[in-house]
């Protein structure tokens, strides 16, 4: 049942021309068959735009929309099939419980609109509701139910028709942070269950990493990178995906070197893998906090990159802690450090900033 | 899978879908609030401006306006609104303030009680006080000579003085001013008084400093809304002021058409009057604030601190209870206590009262079928209004756009003209285009689904506004259409603000008088018209009956609702609070 979705060329803009807004700059994606693919990005970067888009509670100005082999919106065939022609399911950031509605009833809606029979309801309804654990909430009323509890019902109500695709809006942002992490993993146990397709919108990067198949990072309206969780956090291709995803550092690039390495504030960097290459404007040396190695005296693994740094701060934070570093001008250098390290500051550090852990990124 | 391939549509950016596909249905909304609202009042303009060469028009208008009565009734009416409204809104201010922001005791048994003289109609209140204070026999009158020992006739309040019209007029307008001052009250951030007390300011201070100023929208809203009405207002001024010839300028209207034979340019011109007044009003309204910034008062829409009153209580209650007094208990049982005389002049002896003017009722020409047609026209009113208005709403609510500013400014314009003028507008349009319409109830039904609009807007659209976007949304990924969604999500959310919508426009429309005075007819008189003919007749007991009896009346059917609407609650869903909606709702409504 369920199906991939094609996106082409999808434009929307807000506004008039001058002082609009573009939420969508000319979107291309595939998603594939029974995975889970999370939009993630700043507020504002449209990934909410072609999620609704997607389920047809957006209109978009030109592209066209492929759920399976249907088209479901296509600017120049002149296709806009209405939303609930399209078989989805979808689960609100607020979840939209009806409140009028029981549980039960909340789940058979979808149902009652396919025109099931009415046995055939009970059962479905009761299985949906098995699925998330919340059977023996079918006759509370949303608002007699936590928010967890209503998250999950949300969640049976969009799978109840059994649609070709399963939309999600930051349906976890409502919910306390142990309880995030719990309702993640249910979504993720869910979608493995029913092998779903799935496209879950976040701008929490954590929740991105831990639940998506695909993870497609959004800016201004445009992909900028996507590729499995590891990919993109292995191997951002700006600095903008460095930043947000994992918050790396960015070691300015002064200029490019004939034998291939950069000069920076540091000192010549060698970096394993160099995105700049052909663009135009600033470039950056991006490295992972835990990628920057701290030794008192030379680290002795024959590293290409290795300076003296002074370690101006320290913030503890429990399972580990934060060093900043500082070298000549301006360049700062935050590292991640196990907590049971023992770190002075106002004491010079040995850094090793290993090569293959670093990328040339451009802004 | 083909089936669900649609047909290429021609216009895919904006399809229609549905029976309220917004363009289509917001343009035919538009054109019937148009028809029904802007239409009578062009009528008045054309009857003013038409039908003969415009500088003789101009000179006749000029002629008539410079008319000793018309100059006395234009300074008289102002002489009278603008203390009147002063009056009814600091009383709003205070009530609103007292019963939304302070301690007071049993606020919230109290915070519907300052609404309630709206049930009461203002002819009966009118009539009530010339019991109370009529010169001679006025019931304070007689009190206060009997316990002064005073040796006078009459006196020492009259009825009918502009003092006393002032007054009467100016309580009766509080309720307009406390529904807009309250809500405000309560959803006005108490941060923003907590962060003024922080700096060392008292109570009172912040009150004035802070409180105030934040309420500035609503104020400007209630002086202009109260004002509208004490132009407008009718039955007070002619109950209280016929007998020494205070004239306003509704009265004069009235007057000018209930004379033989009916003056009709003159009628639209001081219609023409009344009506540049209010586009003043409303323009300096707007000027001042905008409309719609009655969201300036943000917050969590909840306000947990109340100013403590201490040792101001008592006098808190006091006041309160004055106004509870002045505008119901003295009036109402004044009205009691004359419809059981025998005759007005009777001695007050317990001995020779009697139910004998109750007993008339039930045989006299007009008075029950009267009560029959008002309920008639104002149940059937009601209803019509409060479809427009749950249509109006929504598409307020959920659409932008030029057509809908459009929409949206049509449908709140009752609220800003005087309602005297709408009733001159359809009585013009009616002459000019279906004149034996005008022997039927037909017009009076026509206007009474548009007068109130707005009063039934607001609180649909209050009700709207707990209903989030994606509550609809929700049903469309569901597989329901538009319509479908409306009817089986917005609908059942939106009954409880609807009902109570219906029930304050059936209620205000019930004892409707100043725009109905111009549109009945002899033949079809309402409860508000026939009472005014027993008074003109001068059986004055039997007015007194005729209005107790219409408060009984009242009375009961508004308990018979609000307990159909409490079973209705109890078997709507859950048993504790039917739409709770809003602990996860007030997220929705962010959104």
């Amino acid at each position: 049942m369920s199906a991939s979705v094609t996106i082409e060329q999808l434009v929307k803009r807000y506004g008039d021309a001058r002082d609009g807004v573009t939420a969508l700059d000319d979107v291309s994606l595939t998603m594939s068959s029974g995975e889970l693919t999370v939009l993630l990005g700043p507020s504002g970067c449209g990934k909410t735009t072609l999620l609704r888009s997607v389920g047809g509670l957006v209109t978009p100005d030109s592209g066209s929309i492929h759920i399976g082999d249907q088209p479901v919106f296509s600017s120049a065939d002149r296709i806009d099939v209405a939303t609930r022609k399209r078989h989805i399911g979808m689960v609100f950031q607020s979840y939209a419980l009806w409140p009028n509605l029981s549980v039960f009833d909340n789940v058979a809606f979808p149902l009652k609109e396919q025109r099931t029979s009415r046995a055939a309801i009970r059962t479905r309804v009761a299985d949906g509701l098995e699925l998330v654990g919340c059977a023996h909430l079918s006759r509370r009323f949303p608002h007699e139910l936590s928010g967890g509890q209503q998250q999950r019902v949300a969640l049976a109500r969009a799978l109840a028709a059994e649609p070709r695709l399963l939309l999600l809006d930051e349906p976890l942002s409502n919910l306390d942070a142990g309880l995030r992490v719990r309702m993640r993993g249910e979504i993720r146990r869910v979608q493995q269950r029913t092998e779903q397709t799935m496209i879950h919108v976040t701008h929490d990067q954590g929740e991105a990493l831990a639940l998506a198949d695909r993870l497609v990072v959004m800016r201004s309206g445009q992909v900028i990178q996507m590729g499995t969780p590891r990919e993109v956090y292995e191997d951002p291709r700006t600095a903008f995906v460095a930043d947000f995803l994992g918050s790396a550092n960015l070691v300015e690039v002064r200029r490019h070197r004939p034998d291939g390495s950069v000069e920076t504030p540091l000192g010549p960097m060698t970096a394993a893998r160099d995105h700049h290459q052909g663009s135009d404007g600033a470039a950056y040396v991006a490295i992972r906090q835990e990628d920057v190695h701290l030794g008192e005296g030379p680290c002795g693994r024959g590293c290409a990159n290795e300076y003296e740094l002074s370690l101006q701060a320290v913030e503890y934070l429990g399972d580990h802690q934060l060093a900043t570093l500082a070298g000549g001008g301006e360049a700062r250098l935050i590292a991640r450090c196990p907590a049971g390290e023992r770190l002075r500051p106002g004491i010079g550090y040995r850094v090793c900033l290993p090569a293959e852990r670093c990328s040339v990124v451009p802004s | 899978m083909t089936q669900l391939l649609t047909r290429p549509t021609s216009r895919p950016r904006y399809v229609a879908r549905g029976i309220l596909g917004w363009h289509w249905g917001m343009l035919a909304l538009a054109l019937v609030l148009a028809v029904l609202i802007v239409g009578p009042l062009g009528f008045v303009t054309g009857r003013a401006v038409l039908g003969g060469e415009l500088t003789t028009k101009v000179q006749e208008f000029v002629d008539f306006m410079s008319q000793p009565a018309t100059l006395r009734a234009l300074r008289n009416t102002f002489l009278i609104a603008v203390p009147a409204t002063l009056i009814a809104c600091a009383g709003g201010v205070a009530l609103g303030w007292l019963l939304a922001r302070t301690d007071i005791p049993g606020r919230r048994l109290l915070n519907s009680m300052p609404l309630i003289p709206i049930l009461i109609p203002r002819v009966s209140a009118a009539i009530g006080w010339v019991f109370l204070l009529s010169p001679r026999q006025g019931i304070l009158n007689v009190f206060y000579r009997d316990v002064f020992g005073s040796d006078a006739e009459t006196g020492p309040f009259n009825a009918h003085s502009f003092l006393v019209i002032i007054f009467v007029m100016g309580i009766n307008l509080v309720p307009y001013a406390y529904a807009l001052m309250y809500p405000s009250f309560t959803q006005m951030n108490s941060e923003l008084e907590e962060a003024g007390l922080a700096s060392g300011a008292s109570e009172l201070r912040v009150a004035w400093r802070v409180t105030l100023p934040a309420m500035r929208p609503a104020l400007l809203g209630s002086l202009s809304l109260c004002f509208m009405l004490a132009i407008a207002q009718f039955s007070i001024p002619y109950i209280l002021g016929s007998p020494e010839r205070i004239t306003v300028l509704t009265t004069e209207l009235f007057g000018l058409l209930t004379t033989f034979p009916a003056n009709y340019d003159a009628v639209a011109y001081l219609g023409i009057v009344l009506g540049l007044f209010a586009v003043i009003l409303l323009y300096g309204h707007r000027r001042l604030t905008a409309l719609r910034s009655f969201v300036t008062v943000t917050g969590k829409g909840h306000s947990d601190r109340l100013v403590r009153l201490r040792r101001w209580k008592p006098a808190a209650l006091a006041f309160v209870w004055l106004y509870a007094g002045l505008t119901v208990i003295l009036p109402v049982g004044a009205l009691v206590v004359a419809s059981l005389l025998s005759f007005w002049g009777a001695d007050y002896r317990l001995d020779e009262m009697g139910l004998d003017w109750y007993r008339s009722l039930f045989d006299h020409a007009w008075a029950m079928p009267a009560l029959g047609n008002s309920l008639r026209l104002a149940l059937v009113g009601s209803l019509c209004c409060i479809v427009l208005a749950a249509l109006a709403s929504w598409y307020g609510v959920r659409r932008k756009g030029r057509l809908n500013s459009v929409l949206q400014g049509l449908a709140e314009l009752p609220i800003g003209i005087p309602s005297s003028v709408f009733g001159i507008g359809f009585l013009f349009a009616f002459i000019a285009l279906w004149a034996d319409g005008l022997n039927t109830s037909f017009p009076l039904l026509v206007m009474y689904s548009v007068l109130f609009l707005p009063f039934a807007m607001r609180s649909v659209t209050s009700a709207l506004h707990q209903v989030s976007p994606e509550l609809e949304e929700a049903a469309y990924v569901s597989g329901a259409s538009r319509f479908g969604a409306f009817r089986r999500v917005t609908l059942p959310l939106l009954k409880n603000g609807m009902f109570y919508g219906w029930l304050l426009v059936l209620a205000i429309l019930f004892r409707e008088l100043e725009a109905t005075v111009f549109l009945v007819t002899p033949g079809t008189p309402v409860f508000a018209s026939a009472l005014l003919d027993m008074w003109g007749l001068a059986r004055w007991p039997q007015a007194a009956a005729y209005s107790v009896l219409v408060l009984l009346l009242t009375l009961v059917l508004l308990g018979a609702m609000s307990g159909l609407l409490g079973i209705g609650k109890r078997a709507g869903s859950g048993r504790r609070r039917p739409f709770p909606s809003n602990r996860p709702g007030s997220v929705h409504g962010g959104v």
